[in-house]
């Protein structure tokens, strides 16, 4: 028999993953949402309307085996809306109860009794109430990927609005997580015999929050994004004068409170206990993409042309992008097209035998070794032909007095290269 | 009674595998072999020379393999390892073995021939004293070894510096001429061998498992250079070449795709315990004796568990390996010769003569090695240290060196976990290894003047494990206790269960050790066979 589970939030951003990875598992998914008419309609899924103030209807809620609350109240603008979220999972927490069936209750990373948001608070008071019920609790880290909506979406409109971003609380340490991965985590407690009272999903190594930036944009977006750190008190004032300007996007207040008091989260037991391994921000976000692949055989073609000093076979610049998808994450080094197929720009930017520009260095090699399966190369390479001693001290003195001319440009440059590849360096290995 | 498989089944077709079969089938046993078997996805190269081999359109797959697992971070820095055609061996290995690592890299094969199928070859042997005061019988060993080298084929010469090292009066096949450099080295060696000798440094000719005069079905060397990229005419030894011989054998019987989990006692009988590859299905083989050689760390874990040896501590011994280059001035601007040749041109040893433990190495031509490979070690742009190295590669030598078991101290550990048994092996290399290496090096750097020989650079030290090494696993010894095996293999506290892969060698010098284990399971494999046919059955040992 069909498992039931049902899912109050059903039409926000998690709620949709969660919905479409339930059905492709095989869950049988009644969907509660405040407005039916915007939730998408899937075969399969049945919609009821669900308010956090209301009741809940026991026919409505019969037979469900698991419960999976995400609704939330986000920008309580009258006093009365804040309790709505305290009234709802008390009286989920008793439903649960009285139909033997699992509450898992989608919390936050900034979830603290003390916390200076009123948001965090929120989601903390309803913590203690599910967890007292018996219900599972989980914090996710800063969820991301898929469609633009929720704090993603707020974050992807901040990133497209100018070249230049001024960005508060610039080192608070992110878990980022996507978004699939995030409801077959989901999914995954839900099935669970017994599952862990709290669970936390995010990455293990926090990242910073301007890092976390730079990734959406270049990975993303596709663009160049130059992050300005700012205090958060500057920030605050800055939101304070938007609010009066019209047509300015709106920020809430609320969020970078939030952001600035978040403390970290201890996911590794989680991932642990259920052998999952997160992948990092750009390589999730390059693979939704429809560029990678084209990013990858520019780069492809520049690194190969400048290893064997000619221009590659389709063959070859193909198989570099393929090594770099199966071998690596996949992630492209997203220099713009213009620049990665030019061999020159390598010349410069060439980080070998100097102490730092790993990620290029590894790519290199790998062109490199590709380069040098074209027999043309390899006639070039190998010394085939006996040349006097004379002869060979001078090619060799030669090839010595380029690359001591060569040498403080390529320090320069490749620095440079690495400093710009430096925030989303985790992906690139 | 349950029906049993065999009178024997042997665990592994590695070297040794073969080597402790061959003495058993031999005495008209019924063996069985049970093996994981992995098989190459690719014939070896064809080509006449390593030139022609270069020359070739299609060698994408051969240099970079269909899915890039030749250059996944983390794996050892042996150019052996970086070829993609010895990747079916070694491939997620460790983890279907349950061996994890802290610190160090675990060197495992299950492929049909083990280690031998990317091995370089050395076929050095360990003498009477290395192995004085251990649990083995040199004199029986020696037996061994001469039917050993009889019958894989070893090409060196007896009479040089070296040969004491490498084993003295045994019937060798001639060995092929050396590369140019090797030449060199050696003349300039010979001009100053009074003061090399003051050194405690000696060179000669290096013994190799290579064929230079066709035997047995396989085809001599012909220098064809392609021995990094695989050997079509058979000539260097593999022992999956001597299993068609033990399969032409009615008494021999060989199951191939199964990885062994567990071996387990029961009235009487061993039970191989494994899964299939095809199906994941779950397999057992009955007898009442198993032979594991499955490799050092494989056959540790599955003795530890048999045991019920949770939690504690054995050591490892492993061989710390470092790599050195160097550069012959006076031969700058030769060409690549006709006939090139991939594996050992010559040996070295550096004792010192105040006291101290044995440096031993191997010196190579770098000209077939790829110039992408090398030019990570010269701090030039790319292109500009990959046109450097292919014309300096025919004046150089890049040689390996190996020191003794006593600079490192590895341990491995049996753990019992929810998912089922893990064994974690961890690494270690004392402090002075690099001051000895340096020191070593240095030696054999000053031995000859600059417009002779340059050393490049500073030599290179490997990670645990990377040297591929490995013995001591589970000791020989007089009174073995838990943990530790008698001078026949028999596991101390497990009657029928024997171990004879290196993991029984209870010492491991610089040499090379693979011909003197190959000889040990050879002389097991005789001491078995004879005990069996004299009706006795094995006395028990240990507590």
């Amino acid at each position: 028999m069909a498992r039931c589970l049902a899912v109050t939030g059903a039409s926000g951003y998690i709620g949709q993953a969660v919905v479409k990875a339930a059905l492709a598992t095989g869950w049988q998914v009644t969907a509660f949402v405040r407005d039916p008419a915007r939730m998408a309609s899937l075969p399969n899924v049945v919609v009821r309307r669900y308010a956090l103030e209301d009741e809940p209807r026991e026919e409505e809620w019969q037979g469900v085996d698991c419960i999976i609350h995400l609704a939330a109240v986000l920008n309580p603008t009258r006093r009365g809306e804040e309790a709505a979220d305290l009234h709802a999972a008390r009286a989920l927490a008793a439903l649960a109860g009285r139909q033997n069936c699992r509450l898992i209750f989608i919390s936050s990373q900034s979830a603290r009794l003390n916390s200076p948001s009123g948001y965090g608070h929120r989601k903390a008071v309803v913590e203690q109430i599910v967890t007292e019920a018996g219900g599972i609790v989980i914090r996710p880290g800063m969820v991301y990927g898929g469609e633009e909506a929720s704090t993603y979406g707020i974050l992807c409109r901040l990133l497209r609005s100018s070249p230049v971003i001024p960005v508060p609380c610039a080192d608070a340490p992110i878990h980022p997580i996507h978004i699939d991965e995030l409801a077959k985590a989901i999914l995954c407690l839900a099935e669970m015999p017994t599952p862990p009272r709290l669970s936390c999903l995010g990455s293990d190594e926090d990242i910073s929050f301007a890092d976390f930036l730079t990734a959406i944009a270049r990975y993303h977006l596709n663009g160049a994004r130059q992050i300005v750190p700012l205090p958060t008190r500057l920030v605050m004032v800055l939101i304070a004068i938007l609010r009066r300007v019209p047509l300015l996007p709106k920020v809430n207040p609320e969020r970078v409170v939030g952001l600035a008091a978040l403390p970290p989260l201890d996911s590794a037991p989680t991932l642990r206990a259920l052998g999952l391994r997160l992948r990092p921000v750009s390589a999730a976000l390059s693979a939704e993409t429809t560029w990678r692949r084209r990013s990858l055989l520019a780069e492809g073609l520049g690194l190969i042309a400048y290893a064997g000093g000619k221009l590659p076979k389709p063959a070859q610049i193909r198989r570099y992008a393929t090594l770099i998808e199966t071998a690596q994450h996949g992630v492209p080094l997203a220099l713009p097209v213009c620049l990665a197929i030019r061999p020159w720009v390598w010349r410069l930017a060439d980080p070998s035998g100097l102490p730092w520009g790993q990620p290029v260095q590894e790519r290199l090699a790998i062109a490199a070794r590709i380069a040098e399966a074209d027999p043309a190369v390899a006639r070039r390479l190998l010394q085939l032909k006996k040349v006097s001693l004379a002869a060979m001290i001078c090619r060799l003195g030669g090839i010595a007095v380029r690359e001591a001319l060569l040498l403080p440009m390529r320090a320069v440059f490749s620095r440079l290269l690495d400093l710009w590849l430096a925030p989303v360096k985790d992906a690139l290995r | 009674m349950t029906a049993r498989d065999a009178d024997v089944i042997i665990v592994g077709s590695g070297p040794t595998g073969v080597s402790v079969a061959f003495p058993l089938v031999e005495a008209g046993l019924r063996v069985m072999m049970v093996d994981a078997g992995r098989l190459p996805s690719a014939a070896p190269p064809s080509a006449a020379r390593y030139v022609d081999f270069r020359a070739g359109t299609n060698l994408l797959d051969a240099f970079c393999g269909a899915d890039g697992e030749a250059f996944r971070p983390g794996r050892p820095a042996s150019p052996k390892f970086a070829v993609p055609r010895t990747q079916f061996a070694h491939r997620g290995a460790a983890k279907a073995n349950a061996i994890q690592s802290a610190g160090f890299v675990p060197v495992v094969s299950m492929a049909q021939g083990g280690l031998s199928v990317l091995w370089g070859a050395g076929a050095g042997v360990l003498s009477r004293q290395d192995l004085a005061g251990t649990a083995i019988p040199y004199d029986d060993l020696q037996a061994s070894i001469r039917r050993v080298v009889a019958r894989i084929g070893v090409a060196g010469v007896d009479g040089d510096d070296i040969s004491e090292c490498q084993g003295l009066g045994l019937p060798l096949q001639p060995p092929n001429p050396p590369a140019a450099t090797a030449r060199y080295l050696l003349d300039r060696y010979a001009a100053r061998r009074q003061q090399a000798q003051r050194c405690g440094i000696r060179f000669g000719r290096a013994r190799n498992a290579v064929l230079s005069r066709p035997l047995s079905g396989r085809g001599e060397c012909r220098l064809c250079g392609l021995c990094n990229w695989g050997c079509a005419h058979r000539s260097i030894y593999n022992a999956a070449y001597e299993l068609d011989a033990l399969r032409a054998q009615p008494n021999f019987h060989y199951v191939r795709g199964i990885t062994v989990d567990r071996v387990a006692r029961n009235e009487g009988n061993w039970y191989v315990l494994g899964r299939a590859f095809e199906d994941g299905g779950e397999r057992a083989f009955v007898a009442p004796r198993v032979i594991l050689c499955c490799g050092a760390l494989p056959s540790a874990r599955l003795v530890l568990a048999a045991l019920g040896r949770y939690g504690i501590e054995q050591p490892l011994l492993s061989s710390p390996a470092f790599a050195f280059g160097m550069l012959f001035p006076r031969l700058l601007g030769s060409a690549i010769a006709n006939e090139t040749f991939g594996l050992s041109q010559l040996s070295f040893a550096v004792e010192p003569p105040e006291g101290g433990d044995m440096a031993f190495g191997n010196g190579f031509s770098p000209v077939t090695l790829l110039a992408s490979d090398l030019a990570r070690y010269m701090p030039l742009s790319r292109p500009a240290a990959m046109a450097m190295v292919s014309a300096l590669a025919p004046a150089m030598l890049v040689f390996n060196g190996f020191m003794s078991a006593e600079y490192g101290g590895n341990t491995l550990r049996l753990d019992r976990t929810p998912d089922g048994d893990r064994m974690v092996v961890t690494g270690l290399h004392v402090d002075r290894l690099a001051i000895r290496v340096r020191e070593a090096v240095g030696r054999i750097a000053r031995l000859f003047r600059p417009w002779e020989a340059v050393l490049m650079g500073a030599p290179v030290l490997t990670a645990p494990g990377e040297d591929a090494h490995y013995a001591g696993s589970l000791s020989a010894r007089e009174n073995p206790g838990l943990g530790e095996t008698d001078a026949d293999g028999a596991v101390a506290g497990l009657t029928g269960l024997y171990v004879a892969d290196p993991s029984v060698l209870p010492v491991i010098k610089a040499k090379p050790h693979t011909v003197t284990a190959m000889a040990n399971a050879d002389r097991i494999g005789h001491r078995l066979a004879a005990i069996l046919r004299d009706g006795r059955s094995p006395t028990p040992t240990g507590p």
